[in-house]
């Protein structure tokens, strides 16, 4: 039996709804069912009970000095009846502190040095917002100059024991390039996220507003929560992310300082310009139109969204067009696709449309195997619809990328 | 000496899981049961489970009621991460999705037996669709129709944006359309 609350959201949401599909609404809502009065007094007896509360915060305690007693008298037995287990216990501190002061010595406020130094100048942040503590502080050496094979992370500190976020790939970094990762928190799970490399000649800063930090020329831009700065200083390449308000984190850009410079031995002499690593053999990479091409009909551009089953970066979009004005003419064409229930896409036998990873073991690069992709290409009167891996069932999570990439392309 | 350590420890928590008390969670289950249930009876499609999953996630909320942050979420959006969790659980351990049919509804506002059955068969062959759907299809359905949500609670409980929500139920609106159509 329905209640006036039940018939009045009810009615609500039969509003939202026309024409057929509100008949299918109405018969969705009739597919309803009242619980039963024994589940009801099932539910009724869950917190009836004063003597089980009563029983669940007193047994909380209980079960904690148990246990703690226990694991201390354990701990103790266990170093009286073997001196040599409390030797090797004093010994593994003593190391685990020398590791801890190993390549990344942390100095006043968490400011870190690397040894030996990375081959540019590195800049550390000289303010942080309050209660911000670092995390992570990680260095990823350039390849062995000598053999040309890359090096797997020279250095890796953790001052962090979450395990996850010292593992986060450093986004928009080419694989093989010296480059180092700082990331500082606070209690709310905010982070400020520090990426540095050497500056290439050919290096351009990312779309987005433009401003100056430090006198630099640097750009700002937002995906979603997120505010990334990046600029180019003392031929230090350095991407500045973060969840804080845009004026905090220009603060902290507007202080970073010089904390290091390259040393002149020699041993990191890592190649500024390191040739990129090759295909592995077999991978061709994707060349003119996956979807086929549309006879008598000018093509405009295409669109690729990688989805990736991560928090961090979850979404890469890329698109490319010739032709001017390409918000109106490729990516919004291209949305508007994307959202018809009536659009067919077509299964790609691809890992990843032009996303590689670096294989260490083969030396060369595989494509990515990625949760997901969709790929638009549009033309003048049409568009092709391409997807991979779980891209059918992300197509919301497509739609929100796109649609956040179109805003940033208003003018 | 160590109760009082103990205490200056988890007095903190004590107090935290004294926030949702008796009184409180009986009130709060009355409010939630229908939605709770008919979310679990879309998603699962057999009253029997989906009543013992419903006691099974007030179960969970209690005992884990020290958890919750009413500063952080509205209660309906913490109970639903319990649920869905829980439902997602017991596909795990059935290794299957549900084939079997519900009890058949019955429409109450038909005139005579005979348009009353095939009334009745047009909801069945409605449910067996929404059964089919994937899984992602049906969880937004079960929380739209089963559990009565809005489009923007919905968006709270799954993570995704309103408007993301508002255009995947309309594809699925439309997907079901056409599939019990063809009937």
């Amino acid at each position: 039996m329905r209640t006036q609350r039940d018939a009045q959201w009810q009615t609500e949401i039969l509003q939202e709804f026309d024409g057929v599909d509100a008949e299918v609404a109405q018969a969705l809502l009739h597919l309803r069912q009242a619980p039963s009065q024994t589940l009801q007094q099932r539910v009724d007896a869950i917190a009836e009970n004063p003597r089980r509360r009563q029983a669940t915060v007193r047994g909380r305690r209980r079960r904690f000095v148990a246990w703690g007693a226990v694991a201390v008298v354990i701990v103790l037995l266990l170093f009286a009846a073997f001196p040599g287990l409390r030797t090797a216990a004093a010994q593994t501190v003593d190391e685990l502190r020398q590791l801890l002061g190993g390549g990344i010595h942390l100095g006043a406020e968490g400011t870190a040095k690397f040894e030996p130094a990375p081959p540019f100048v590195v800049k550390q942040p000289g303010y942080l917002p309050e209660g911000f503590d670092p995390v992570v502080q990680r260095y990823q050496a350039a390849p062995d100059p000598a053999s040309g094979r890359a090096v797997p992370q020279l250095e890796q500190r953790r001052v962090t024991t979450d395990t996850h976020a010292a593992d986060w790939p450093t986004p928009n970094v080419a694989p093989g390039t010296a480059h180092l990762l700082l990331r500082y928190e606070n209690a709310r799970d905010q982070h400020i996220t520090i990426v540095e490399r050497a500056a290439q000649p050919d290096d351009a800063l990312p779309a987005g507003r433009s401003l100056a930090v430090n006198g630099q020329p640097a750009t700002i831009r937002q995906v979603n929560e997120t505010r990334i700065v990046t600029w180019i200083e003392d031929g230090t390449w350095i991407e500045l992310t973060g969840t804080v308000p845009e004026d905090e984190l220009l603060r902290v850009a507007e202080r970073m300082r010089t904390t290091q410079r390259p040393t002149s031995s020699g041993t990191m002499d890592a190649p500024y310009d390191a040739t990129p690593p090759p295909l592995c053999e077999g991978v061709r990479p994707l060349r003119g139109h996956i979807l086929g091409t549309v006879e008598g009909q000018e093509y405009k551009g295409s669109v690729t969204i990688n989805l990736f089953d991560r928090e961090v970066f979850p979404e890469t979009i890329s698109w490319g067009t010739d032709v001017e004005n390409g918000r109106e003419a490729v990516l919004e064409p291209a949305l508007r696709a994307l959202q018809d229930p009536e659009t067919t896409m077509r299964p790609l036998p691809y890992p990843s449309i032009g996303h590689f990873t670096y294989s260490e073991e083969a030396g060369c690069l595989q494509p990515t195997e990625v949760h997901g992709y969709v790929v638009m290409e549009v033309w003048e009167g049409q568009v092709n619809v391409g997807y991979g891996g779980a891209g059918a069932e992300l197509t919301e999570r497509a739609i929100e990328t796109l649609e956040r990439r179109i805003q940033q392309e208003q003018p | 000496m160590l109760n009082d350590f103990i205490d200056s420890i988890t007095s903190k928590s004590l107090r935290q899981w004294a926030t949702i008390e008796a009184e409180d969670f009986s009130s709060l289950y009355r409010r939630h049961l229908d939605a709770v249930f008919n979310y679990c009876l879309f998603r699962v499609g057999d009253r029997a489970v989906a009543e013992d999953l419903t006691a099974e996630a007030f179960e969970r909320a209690w005992r884990a009621r020290d958890r919750y942050r009413p500063e952080r979420a509205a209660f309906s959006t913490w109970l639903f991460t319990i649920v869905r969790r829980l439902v997602i659980d017991w596909y795990r351990r059935q290794d299957r999705h549900p084939t079997t049919a519900l009890d058949t509804p019955v429409p109450d506002d038909n005139p005579t037996p005979e348009a009353q059955l095939e009334e009745a068969e047009r909801l069945a062959h409605l449910r067996d669709i929404v059964l089919q759907l994937q899984e992602h299809e049906q969880e937004l359905i079960a929380l739209k129709f089963g559990a009565g949500m809005t489009n923007r609670r919905i968006a709270e409980v799954i993570g995704k944006s309103e408007s993301a929500v508002g255009t995947a139920i309309y594809r699925i609106m439309k997907k079901l359309r056409a599939a019990w159509k063809d009937t």
